[in-house]
């Protein structure tokens, strides 16, 4: 075979395996973006109704709209909240786990529980444990004095947030732990022990050996954990709805309230649009900025087709 | 010095188990919960129950469509699971194995999916599968839990395939054996640990799944756990804190027995060096 027939076929065959990966992402959201922009122009309120185009007249309306304005805020402080603090928060956690201890492999398999049930059933544990007159939380710091009256966990509007994002951290932390500690497995065992012989200290090795090995899942992890935390719904709206007030209410909220209890959704497509531009302004920074850590290193067949 | 040592190794353990504790005590708390009267739980604040209960297990099994919901989920999280490995190690092996022009945007692309702003493009998702007659079916689920499944599933098999010595494929072409038949006599046959987890995650990922359920599918038998789960406890104006607590438990047992057989495997499908 000479090498210009293999690398071709070699091509070929990368594409067709690709492909039907691509031709599902593209139906299930490249089209629905595209009509969901279509719709946007539209002042269709219902789905299925009747309706007819209005141009760019629900984003003017959201730009002048401070609920809409209040919400992007809300949504950045929750972005800012749960993604990078959960990273952070996993990584740590991940270094923690990775020296061996007993009870390591109990640990390694249970941890991930909370990310393995239904965002229903974390609902309800936190709903329950939170509950202000017979939730195990506020009965046990009132046992302990700590308070006198119970903490309103989901009902004060300035702690109904943190609360939330405490909830959301509870679920996806697990998840977030075990990629990061199947990555520090990955890293080659004897890079540390040539390190050790070098007489490197503990720092020293996490600088010059763990962090470069994790530094790619920590990028990917920052880009896909950003996208999927402001992209919460769920837990959110069965545990506040957005409530009390608008406390808690983030652009998804708002926008799946506004469709599907407030009638329009015209003018909640357009903010899905606006939120969804944000959001890829924010991957191409990212991506830009971390260029480097999204290569993807494949050596096979390298020498064969060279 | 060796004193050192001990304070740190016994405050990692402390924060090891505070962690774990944090993590799991919910759940153990909201066992306790299923078994005491609706009553009790809104009155008594006391730690230990005074009267154990089955009966909202009784309203769970009996007078709920609890059995249904949780057939329906097992149907739309094995259409999921079918459907996504095939996708991801076909992916996977293209994006970590092939050579070609635009793998890494091609990569990139894929990733791009998280960015989707679910909870509000399921209205155009909602017709263009009415367009596909995919609405109101399992199978119309089961594909959008394919497509935010796939992405990710695709990177986390990366590590393993890396790990996985280049010599066997090059041995394989020398000896003039086909890439398709390399893939599924060599690398799929080794990949088997990475593929549990990959088949483990997909199923988590459907069976967690709330949003597209909810709008997809609208007849009542055919409503998986999540939808089924949420009705019963956030449709009243109060919450039934018993029956409640027998739905989570109800929810988290099949997770909890397939994560007591399975569970093992996951970090180390998803590490280099599995197949050692």
């Amino acid at each position: 075979m000479n090498k210009q027939d293999f690398r071709s076929r070699d091509a070929r065959l990368g594409f067709l395996l690709v492909l039907p990966a691509v031709i599902l992402v593209i139906l299930v959201v490249i089209l629905p973006i595209i009509s969901g922009i279509q719709i946007s122009f539209t002042s269709q309120r219902v789905v299925g109704s009747e309706y007819e185009f209005i141009g760019p007249k629900n984003y003017f309306e959201l730009f002048g709209d401070k609920q809409f304005i209040a919400s992007l805020g809300k949504s950045a402080i929750w972005v800012l909240a749960n993604g990078f603090f959960q990273t952070l928060a996993a990584l740590l956690i991940a270094l923690l786990l990775n020296q061996p201890f007993r009870g390591q492999n109990f640990v390694r398999t249970w941890i991930i529980l909370p990310w393995a049930v239904p965002a229903a059933v974390t609902a309800i544990l936190w709903r329950w444990m939170f509950d202000a007159s017979a939730g195990i939380v506020n009965t046990t710091m009132k046992g302990m004095d700590l308070v006198q009256k119970p903490v309103l966990f989901l009902a004060n509007p300035d702690i109904a947030g943190a609360s939330l994002t405490f909830v959301n951290s509870w679920r996806y932390i697990p998840f977030l732990t075990i990629i990061f500690l199947a990555s520090l497995a990955s890293v080659p065992e004897e890079e540390y022990e040539a390190a050790q012989v070098d007489g490197a200290n503990a720092w020293l090795q996490f600088k010059t050996i763990t962090f470069p090995n994790l530094l790619p899942t920590l990028t990917v992890l920052g880009l896909v954990g950003t996208l999927w935390a402001s992209n919460v719904f769920d837990i959110i709206w069965m545990m506040t709805r957005g409530g009390p007030g608008d406390a808690t209410t983030t652009v998804p909220v708002l926008m799946y309230d506004m469709a599907f209890y407030g009638y329009n959704i015209s003018k909640a497509t357009a903010g899905a649009i606006i939120f969804l531009f944000l959001l890829i302004i924010f991957a191409f920074v990212f991506i830009f900025a971390n260029r480097k850590q999204f290569v993807v290193a494949s050596e096979t067949f390298q020498d064969l087709s060279k | 010095m060796k004193l050192q040592i001990s304070i740190f190794s016994l405050l990692r353990a402390f924060v090891i188990v505070l962690i774990m504790f944090i993590l799991l005590a919910p759940f153990l708390w909201i066992l306790l919960a299923s078994f005491r009267p609706n009553m009790e739980l809104v009155r008594n604040q006391s730690l230990i129950p005074n009267t154990l209960t089955i009966e909202n297990y009784v309203s769970l099994f009996v007078k709920s469509g609890y059995w249904q919901w949780i057939i329906n989920s097992f149907i739309v999280a094995t259409y999921t699971v079918l459907i996504s490995l095939p996708l991801i190690v076909a992916g996977a092996y293209s994006v970590y194995r092939t050579h070609y022009w635009g793998r890494n945007a091609l990569s990139l692309f894929l990733l791009s999916v998280y960015i989707f702003p679910t909870a509000l493009l399921v209205i155009p998702i909602f017709r263009i599968f009415n367009g596909l007659s995919l609405v109101d079916s399992h199978l119309g689920c089961a594909l959008l839990n394919t497509a935010f499944a796939v992405p990710f599933g695709i990177w986390l098999l990366q590590a393993f395939l890396k790990s996985l010595p280049p010599e066997l494929e090059e041995a394989a072409a020398v000896d003039g054996v086909g890439r398709m038949r390399t893939l599924f006599q060599i690398i799929i046959p080794q990949a088997a640990p990475g593929i549990i987890a990959i088949a483990m995650f997909a199923f988590i990922v459907s069976w967690t799944e709330y949003l597209f359920a909810m709008t997809l599918l609208l007849s009542n038998d055919l409503h998986t756990l999540p939808i089924g789960l949420t009705g019963i406890v956030f449709g009243q104006y109060r919450v039934n804190w018993g029956f409640a607590a027998a739905g989570a438990v109800g929810s988290a047992v099949p997770v909890f027995f397939l994560f007591l057989i399975v569970g093992r495997w996951f970090i180390r499908g998803i590490s280099a060096g599995a197949i050692k």
